[in-house]
C-alpha cells in the first residue's frame, strides 16, 4: 500500500481545505515536509492516522481550526474532515474521515456525533464502487495494532534500543508477524482443555476399577464356596453310602436284626419330626415377622378413640349422607316428621350437620379406616396365639426329637456293647462314626449353601453398581479423549509458535543486521545488532561484545530504525515509512549516513522535517529520491497553516 | 394412577437388609418398616430421611394386616381423620417414624441371644409392658 495524497480540512490550525501530494514513484520514493516548530507537521502527522484509524490523542489540544469555529455562528457547524488517497496491488481507494462541531452559546464547542468514515474503490475510468466496510479494508493494508512501527515519531523510536525494553520489542514481533492469532488459538485451546479436565474431575471417579476388582474378589470368594459345597456334597453322598453299606450289613446279622430295624424306624421318625420342626419354625418366623400387627394394637385402639371423639363432636357424621340431608332440607321435613322450614332450630341443625359432612369418597375411607383399626385387636389377639401355639408346637417337637434321639442311642448302645456277634460293634462304632460325619457334613453344606447365596446376592449389587459406573465411565472417557485432543493440540500450537516465534526473531534478527549496516556510519564502533532468543537488541562492538548500554541517541536511533525496518521487511508489509522529526538529535554524519539509505529500504518514505535536520550533505544524499517536497508556513496574524510548495 | 414407593434413609439400607436374613425374625423388608414405624411412634422419634432409598412399592402393603397400622400412626401423628385418604401424608409421616424407629428395633432384636427369640420375647413380653 502506498499513500498517494492527503487533504485536510479544518484540522487543528489548517483552516480550510489544505492538500498534499505523497510520492509513489519507485526512484523517487520520498515526500518531505518541512515546517519548524509549531507550524503543523505534528498535525499533519495527526491527521494521517485520525484519518486512516481514527486515533486522535487526548492530550493534544482540539482537533477542530479554531479559526473555523470563531468563524462560525452560535449553533453553527464547522466540518473537520481527512481525505487520505491509497493506492494498494493497483487498486485507487479514497478514503474520508468526518465529523461536525457545533458552536455552543458559550462559545465552547462540541462534536456533534461521531465520526463518520467512508471510503470509495475508484476505477481507472473514475467510476467509484463505495467500499462497504471501510476500516477492515484499512487493516488490510495494515493494520492498526503494527501502525506505530511504521507511522512514527522519530525521537520517540529509540525506545526500542533502550535496555530494559525487552517487552516491547517482544510486543513489536509479537505483531507485526501476526503471532497473536496463534496465540489466541492457543490460549483457546488451553481454555478449552482446562474445562474438561474441570468436567473429567466431576464425572471420573476412578470406581470402575475398584469394583471391578470387588467383583472379581467375590466371584473367586464364590467360585471357591461352590468348590467346597460340590465336594461337601460328594462326601456327603459318600457318608450316606457309607452308612447304607454299614446298615445293610448290620441287616445282615440276624441277632440284632431286630434291634437295626427299631433304630431305623425311629431315625426315619426323627427325621420327620425334624423337617415338622423346621417347617412349624418357618411358620413362626412368618408369623412373627408380621409382629407390627401386636406391636400396633394399642396404637389402633387409641385411634380409634380419637375418631370416635371427633364423631361425638359431629366432626365425622354418622353416616349421614350429604345428598340425604340436602333432601331433607329441601323437602323441608324431617325423618322423624318435624318440620325443617327456615329459621327453624331443626333445620339449623341439619345444616349445621351438612356443613361438616365430608365427601362422600371420604367418609367412606374415614369409616372404612376406623372399621379396620377396631379389627386390629382381633388380628393382634390370633397373631398373638399363633406365636404362642407355633413355640409350643416346636417344643414338642423338640422334645420328641430329644427322646427319639435318646432311644436310638440307647440302640447304639446296646448294639456295641451287648451284641455277642463279633463284628457288631465295630460296625457300630463305624455307623456312629459316619453318623457324626453325616451330621457335621451336613451343617457344612447348609453353612456354603447360605454363603453362595450370599455371595450371589452380593456379586449382584456390584454389577448394578459396575453398571452405573460405566455409564459414568464411558463419559469420562469421552471427555479424557477431548481433553487430550484439546492438550495435545494446544501443545502443537504452542511448539509451532515457538518455532515460528523463533524464525520470525531470527529473520528480524538478521534482517535487522543487514540494515544495521546499511545505516551506520562507517568510523561506529558498532559491527553489528542481534536480537537474542529473550528480545534483547543488542549491538555488537568491534570486539565483539554487546554494547547497548553505550550506545548515543543516534546510535539508539539507527538501531530502533534497523529493527522496524527489518520488521517491515519480515512481516512482507508493503506499508510507507512516515517519520515525525527523524533526524533531531543526530549529529550531521548521522544524518547523511540515514538519509543514504533509508529511502531504499522501505517503498514509500514520508518525512515531516525541521527546516535544520536536513541541510547540507544530508540534503544532498536524499535530494535525488525526494518526490515532492512541501513547507508549512504558518501565519502569525491568523495562527493557521498553509502546505506550500515552495 | 401412578406407582407410589416406600422409602427409607439409604443409610439403614444395611439395617433393613440384615434384619431379614435368616437368622432374624423378619422375611420382608415391609414387615421392617413398619415394625420400625410402631417403635418411632412410641418412642416419640420422627426423623426426616435425608438421602432417599426406594425399597418397595406401597402397594406391597396389605390392606387387612399393614394398612390399619399406617393408618393408625397417621391419625394419632397428626388428630385428622382425613389423613387416611391421603396416601403421600400416609406414606412421609410413617416413613420419618421408620426412620426414627429402626435404630430401636435393631438394639431390640440384636440383643444378646437369638434375633428371632428376642424379638418373639418382645412382642409377648417386653411391648406389652409399654404405654
Amino acid at each position: 500500500m502506498k499513500l498517494e495524497r492527503m487533504a485536510i480540512r479544518n484540522f487543528r490550525q489548517y483552516y480550510g481545505t489544505q492538500r498534499l501530494t505523497f510520492s509513489v514513484d519507485k526512484k523517487r520514493n520520498v515526500t518531505v515536509i518541512n515546517g519548524n516548530n509549531g507550524a503543523g507537521k505534528t498535525s499533519l502527522f495527526l491527521a494521517l492516522n485520525w484519518g486512516l484509524y481514527g486515533v486522535f490523542p487526548k492530550d493534544v489540544g482540539d482537533m477542530v481550526n479554531k479559526q473555523a469555529m470563531a468563524d462560525s455562528a452560535i449553533g453553527g457547524q464547522v466540518e473537520v474532515q481527512v481525505e487520505i488517497g491509497v493506492v494498494d496491488q493497483g487498486e485507487h481507494y479514497l478514503l474520508s474521515r468526518s465529523v461536525a462541531f457545533v458552536k455552543d452559546a458559550d462559545l465552547s464547542w462540541h462534536m456533534k456525533s461521531e465520526p463518520i468514515l467512508f471510503m470509495n474503490q475508484v476505477s481507472a475510468s473514475g467510476s467509484a464502487k463505495v467500499v462497504i466496510n471501510p476500516a477492515r479494508q484499512v487493516e488490510t493494508w495494515l493494520p492498526e495494532s503494527v501502525r506505530t512501527y511504521f507511522f512514527f515519531d522519530g525521537e520517540k523510536i529509540e525506545q526500542f534500543a533502550k535496555v530494559d525494553h525487552e517487552d516491547e520489542v517482544r510486543e513489536a514481533v509479537r505483531k507485526i508477524v501476526k503471532i497473536e492469532l496463534l496465540e489466541r488459538t492457543r490460549t483457546h485451546l488451553d481454555m478449552i482443555a482446562r474445562d474438561y479436565a474441570k468436567e473429567l474431575k466431576t464425572v471420573a471417579t476412578g470406581q470402575l476399577k475398584d469394583l471391578a476388582q470387588e467383583h472379581e474378589q467375590l466371584t473367586q470368594e464364590k467360585d471357591e464356596a461352590q468348590r467346597q459345597y460340590d465336594s461337601k456334597q460328594k462326601e456327603l453322598s459318600a457318608c450316606k453310602r457309607l452308612l447304607q453299606e454299614v446298615d445293610a450289613r448290620l441287616s445282615e446279622v440276624k441277632e440284632i436284626r431286630q434291634w437295626v430295624e427299631i433304630r431305623s424306624r425311629h431315625e426315619a421318625e426323627k427325621e420327620r419330626y425334624e423337617q415338622k420342626k423346621q417347617q412349624t419354625w418357618d411358620d413362626l418366623r412368618s408369623v412373627v415377622s408380621q409382629g407390627h400387627v401386636l406391636m400396633s394394637e394399642q396404637l389402633a385402639a387409641q385411634a380409634v378413640a380419637v375418631l370416635d371423639e371427633k364423631r361425638r363432636k359431629g366432626e365425622i357424621p354418622l353416616g349421614f349422607r350429604e345428598q340425604f340431608l340436602q333432601d331433607l332440607l329441601d323437602k323441608q321435613v324431617c325423618i322423624c316428621g318435624g318440620g325443617l322450614e327456615p329459621g327453624s332450630e331443626g333445620r339449623k341443625l341439619v345444616e349445621r350437620l351438612l356443613s361438616t359432612a365430608m365427601p362422600n369418597e371420604l367418609e367412606d375411607q374415614v369409616l372404612q379406616a376406623a372399621g379396620m383399626l377396631k379389627s386390629v385387636a382381633l388380628l393382634s389377639s390370633y397373631t398373638r396365639r399363633r406365636i404362642v401355639d407355633l413355640r409350643k408346637d416346636i417344643s414338642v417337637l423338640e422334645q420328641q426329637i430329644e427322646g427319639l434321639d435318646s432311644q436310638i442311642q440307647e440302640v447304639s448302645l446296646h448294639l456295641k456293647e451287648h451284641s455277642e456277634v463279633e463284628e457288631v460293634a465295630p460296625l457300630e462304632s463305624k455307623r456312629n462314626q459316619y453318623r457324626d460325619q453325616q451330621g457335621d457334613l451336613q451343617i457344612d453344606v447348609l453353612s456354603l449353601r447360605l454363603k453362595i447365596d450370599d455371595l450371589t446376592t452380593k456379586v449382584a449389587s456390584v454389577n448394578d453398581r459396575m453398571n452405573k459406573v460405566q455409564g459414568l465411565e464411558k463419559r469420562a472417557r469421552e471427555i479424557q479423549a477431548r481433553y487430550l485432543l484439546a492438550k495435545e493440540s494446544a501443545e502443537a500450537i504452542e511448539g509451532i509458535l515457538a518455532a515460528f516465534a523463533s524464525d520470525a526473531r531470527a529473520s528480524i534478527g538478521a534482517e535487522a543486521r543487514k540494515v544495521f549496516d546499511e545505516l551506520i556510519w562507517k568510523d561506529s564502533q558498532f559491527r553489528s545488532v542481534d536480537l537474542s532468543d529473550d528480545y534483547r537488541l543488542e549491538v555488537i562492538d568491534r570486539w565483539g561484545t554487546p554494547a547497548r548500554p553505550e550506545l548515543s541517541a543516534g546510535e539508539r536511533q539507527v538501531l530502533s530504525l534497523s529493527f522496524i525496518t527489518a520488521m517491515a521487511r519480515v512481516a512482507g508489509e508493503e506499508a510507507p515509512i512516515v517519520m515525525d522529526t527523524p533526524f533531531g538529535r543526530l549529529f550531521s554524519v548521522h544524518r547523511e549516513a540515514i538519509t543514504e539509505r533509508l529511502p531504499e529500504l522501505t517503498p514509500q518514505l514520508i518525512l515531516f522535517v525541521q527546516d535544520q535536520e536536513l541541510t547540507g550533505e544530508a540534503r544532498r544524499k536524499l535530494e535525488g529520491r525526494i518526490g515532492f517536497e512541501y513547507f508549512l508556513d504558518f501565519s502569525q496574524s491568523t495562527g493557521c497553516t498553509s502546505i506550500q510548495t515552495e | 394412577m401412578p406407582v407410589q414407593h416406600v422409602y427409607i434413609d439409604e443409610s439403614v439400607h444395611p439395617v433393613y437388609k440384615e434384619l431379614i436374613d435368616d437368622d432374624h425374625p423378619f422375611i420382608s423388608m415391609k414387615d421392617v418398616f413398619l415394625a420400625a414405624a410402631v417403635l418411632g411412634y412410641q418412642n416419640q422419634s420422627r426423623v426426616p430421611l435425608e438421602h432417599k432409598q426406594d425399597v418397595f412399592q406401597y402397594a406391597t402393603f396389605s390392606s387387612q394386616h399393614d394398612i390399619p397400622t399406617l393408618q393408625a400412626v397417621a391419625i394419632l401423628a397428626t388428630g385428622k381423620p382425613e389423613v387416611v385418604a391421603d396416601i403421600d401424608e400416609l406414606l412421609s409421616i410413617s416413613q420419618e417414624y421408620a426412620n426414627g424407629g429402626i435404630g430401636i428395633l435393631q438394639s431390640i432384636v440384636d440383643a444378646p441371644g437369638y434375633a428371632v427369640d428376642n424379638f418373639v420375647q418382645y412382642l409377648l413380653v417386653d411391648g406389652k409392658e409399654r404405654p
